[in-house]
Parts: structure tokens; C-alpha cells; sequence
């Protein structure tokens, strides 16, 4: 006997390490990918209630149990998980500039930024943040850089298009803090 | 002893004594033909006065040279006959232009991206704290690969070398233009989710272009930046990120 779509999609979903795409799971319960969607978004609902430890999002083109966020300081605690390392200033404007204009040249970041950002474009490109996508057709032909998706799931982005527009920032002015917080300037 | 004072340098020309930032604005204004500067004069006087700098241990100032390149510039320029569509007449101008303006300018173009990096911040700090199915830790049961030797990579190097004759390149002479930055790149980014040695190599099979990707991966090694690893005597090589 077959069981509910429910279990299976949540079995699935428990399993794998990474989102999982409404199109992977559709192919792998062969049902109507639009059930699916519907399913998901029934037990996002369920989860999103209190009581539940785990909560399901969509990011990085697909959806994932994760934690709720009051019970990280017990996550942390656990042994088996380090403690992520948050971005500099300068690595969230480099990253910003790279999200927004991708693909872009280091020298058309340096122009915006008006500082070198070989340092910082290394940390990202370890950090698997950002990556090489190919060669600008100029002079010297410049390596250009895009986002990757681990950039979607380290700021819980469902997809760039999930950004701002440039445009919405004027509006609301926002202050970046360094001790991690932000302020909206008044 | 050395004092930390800082000292600005003072120009001291027939027709006007003073700091360089202030002779550059007189050019900007039009009270100042660039053609007219004693360059030669102005640049003894410099001279002098790093040897001075130096001999009494102070900060230099550094934006003096910075505006006296400036001022050397704008005089070429002008000394130069103007040709039609000249790309460094955009130069000139802006050099010419306020630096504050410049700076202006470019805060206000960046402005957009600062904001946006404040809102990743707020992105990064919330989603920080939820936590998704945790990866298996890095320490796998797989067995340890045997060290690979420079030996063992010549020795791959040599295979490549001798499986790749110059192909259909040897009719026309076109000028490829490897630079091992590039095959640094390159390597980084295949290695990235790990690769074969010998994959590699596998577009470009020009001998240059092989000696360079080889040199790009000496690079890396030596950068700790790659691993690379042979499960067995003259087996594949792998090629990972470290």
C-alpha cells in the first residue's frame, strides 16, 4: 500500500542535506508537481505554528527543514556544529555589488568600491559565495564573477530574485553596524 | 629618535609658494596654464625634500605625490598636439576636477550597494540562527591517500605532454594568451568539487597552454590553496580545493 504524499515528501525532506526543488520531489513521488506545491504548502503552515522544533522554508530554489531560531543557542551548544562565521563589512558590500551586477569584473567592483577587493573577493570565492562564471569580451579579457547557490542559502534567499531592487533602498536609507546589528537612519 | 610629525611639502616656484593641492586647484580654475609650470623646477624641490623627509625619520606626506603626478600629467597633455577621439582626454578632465567631487561622485553610486549590504547583514544575522540537516563531519572513513611526490606530477605531466600532439594550431600561428592567472582560476574553480589531473587539460592541448596549467597548479600547491591525491602507484591523480 502506498503511503499519503504527506510522510513521503517529509521523509525526503528530512533526509537530504540540501532544499530540495517542488520539480525533484514531483519526479521522485510522480505526482503533479502542483500537488506537491500545495502539500508543501500545507505543512509549511503546520510547521510555522509553535511547538515545533524544526521549521520548513523555501531557499535556494527549493525547500528545507531548519531549525527554529530560538533554539540556537541548544544547536550551538551541540558539539557537531560550528558556530558560522558571520561576513565583514567590506565582504557584504563586495557581495552586494556582485549579487546586483553579476557578472562582474574585479575592476568594475574596485571602480563602485573605490578600494582594492583582491582579499576579500579570495575570501569569497573560498567561502564558495561567490564563483568564476566565464571571461568579459574587453580588453585583457577580465575573469567575471556571479553569486553561487550557497550565497541563496547562507542569506535564506529563495532565489536573486527574492533581493530588493536597488531602487527599494533608496527609500529606507539603512545603516550597516559593525557589531552585526542595523539601524534604519532616520 | 624618530619624530611622527608630518610634514606637507611646499613648492616654491617664481610665481606662487605653496602646498601642491593648492597649485592644482589653480590649474583647475584657469589661473594656471598647465603648459606654463616649471615641472623640472617643482620636481628638484620634491627631491629635495624626501631627502629631508628621510633624513629626519617623518611620515611622508603622501598625497603630495599623488598631486604632483597630477600636475606632471596635465603639463604632457598640454604640451602634446591633441589628436581627435583621444581616450585619456576623459583622463585629463577628470584629473582636473575636484577629487572631492570624485569621491562624491562615487560614494553616491555605492550608496545603493551599502545599503544592500546592511540588509545581507540583517539576512545573514536571522538566518544564521536556523540550522539545516548537518553535513557529515569532514574526518570520512575513506582511507588516507599515499602523499603524491613532484615526481608522480611530472610524471602525470609527462603522460599529458605525449598524449596530446599539437593539433591543427601547428597551421596557423595565433598568438593564445595563457597567463598562469588564468589557469589559477581555472584550476580553483574545477577543483572546487574536486577533478582529475589530467581533466585539467583536456581543452587546451597546445603545449604552452599545458605548461602553464601545470605551472598554475605548482602555484596553488605551494599556496596550500589544492590537495592533490593518487589512491595508487601511477593511478589518476586528484585534484581538490584544500
Amino acid at each position: 500500500m502506498t503511503p499519503d504524499l504527506r510522510p513521503i515528501i517529509e521523509a525526503l525532506l528530512f533526509v537530504s542535506a540540501d532544499p530540495l526543488s517542488s520539480q525533484l520531489l514531483a519526479q521522485v513521488t510522480e505526482v503533479p508537481e502542483e500537488s506537491v506545491k500545495d502539500m508543501l504548502r500545507a505543512m509549511g503552515q503546520e510547521y510555522g505554528a509553535p511547538g515545533h522544533g524544526v521549521r520548513l522554508v523555501e531557499v535556494a530554489g527549493g525547500y528545507q527543514f531548519v531549525t527554529q531560531p530560538e533554539l540556537a543557542p541548544w544547536i550551538t551548544r551541540w558539539e557537531g556544529l560550528r558556530h558560522p562565521q558571520r561576513l565583514s563589512r567590506a565582504a557584504l558590500e563586495t557581495l552586494a555589488i556582485v549579487a546586483y551586477r553579476q557578472p562582474i569584473t574585479k575592476p568594475e567592483v574596485e571602480g563602485l568600491r573605490g578600494v582594492d577587493t583582491t582579499g576579500v573577493l579570495y575570501t569569497l570565492l573560498d567561502r564558495r559565495l561567490i564563483r568564476i562564471c566565464g571571461r568579459k569580451d574587453a580588453v585583457g579579457r577580465p575573469i567575471s564573477y556571479g553569486t553561487t547557490p550557497e550565497f541563496l542559502r547562507w542569506f535564506g534567499l529563495r532565489d536573486l530574485e527574492a533581493l530588493p531592487t536597488l531602487n527599494e533602498y533608496e527609500e529606507t536609507p539603512v545603516v550597516t553596524q559593525p557589531d552585526g546589528g542595523s539601524a534604519h537612519a532616520t | 629618535m624618530a619624530l611622527a610629525a608630518r610634514t606637507v611639502f611646499t613648492a616654491r616656484l617664481p610665481f606662487f609658494e605653496g602646498p601642491l593641492d593648492l597649485l592644482l586647484q589653480r590649474v583647475r580654475n584657469e589661473e594656471c596654464a598647465p603648459a606654463d609650470l616649471p615641472l623640472a623646477l617643482l620636481t628638484q624641490q620634491y627631491l629635495e625634500y624626501l631627502d629631508l623627509i628621510q633624513l629626519l625619520d617623518l611620515d611622508l606626506e603622501g598625497a603630495s605625490l599623488a598631486t604632483a603626478a597630477t600636475l606632471i600629467y596635465l603639463k604632457s597633455r598640454a604640451l602634446l598636439p591633441e589628436t581627435e577621439g583621444d581616450m585619456a582626454s576623459d583622463d585629463a578632465e577628470m584629473a582636473i576636477r575636484d577629487p572631492q567631487e570624485e569621491l562624491a561622485k562615487r560614494l553616491l553610486a555605492s550608496r545603493p550597494y551599502r545599503a544592500a549590504a546592511a540588509y545581507l547583514q540583517t539576512q545573514e544575522a536571522e538566518w544564521s540562527l536556523m540550522f539545516p540537516r548537518a553535513c557529515p563531519s569532514p574526518s570520512s572513513d575513506s582511507p588516507p591517500a599515499p602523499q603524491v611526490s613532484l615526481f608522480d606530477l611530472l610524471g602525470a605531466l609527462k603522460t599529458v605532454l605525449e598524449k596530446k600532439p599539437v593539433t591543427a594550431a601547428a597551421l596557423e600561428v595565433t598568438l593564445d594568451r595563457y597567463t598562469v592567472e588564468d589557469k589559477i582560476a581555472m584550476i580553483l574553480d574545477r577543483a572546487r568539487g574536486g577533478t582529475s589531473f589530467d581533466q585539467l587539460f583536456v581543452e587546451d592541448h597546445t603545449r604552452l597552454a599545458v605548461i602553464t596549467t601545470f605551472l598554475a597548479l605548482l602555484e596553488l600547491l605551494r599556496q596550500g590553496r589544492v590537495r592533490v591525491e593518487q589512491a595508487k602507484p601511477f593511478g589518476p591523480i586528484q585534484v581538490s580545493q584544500a
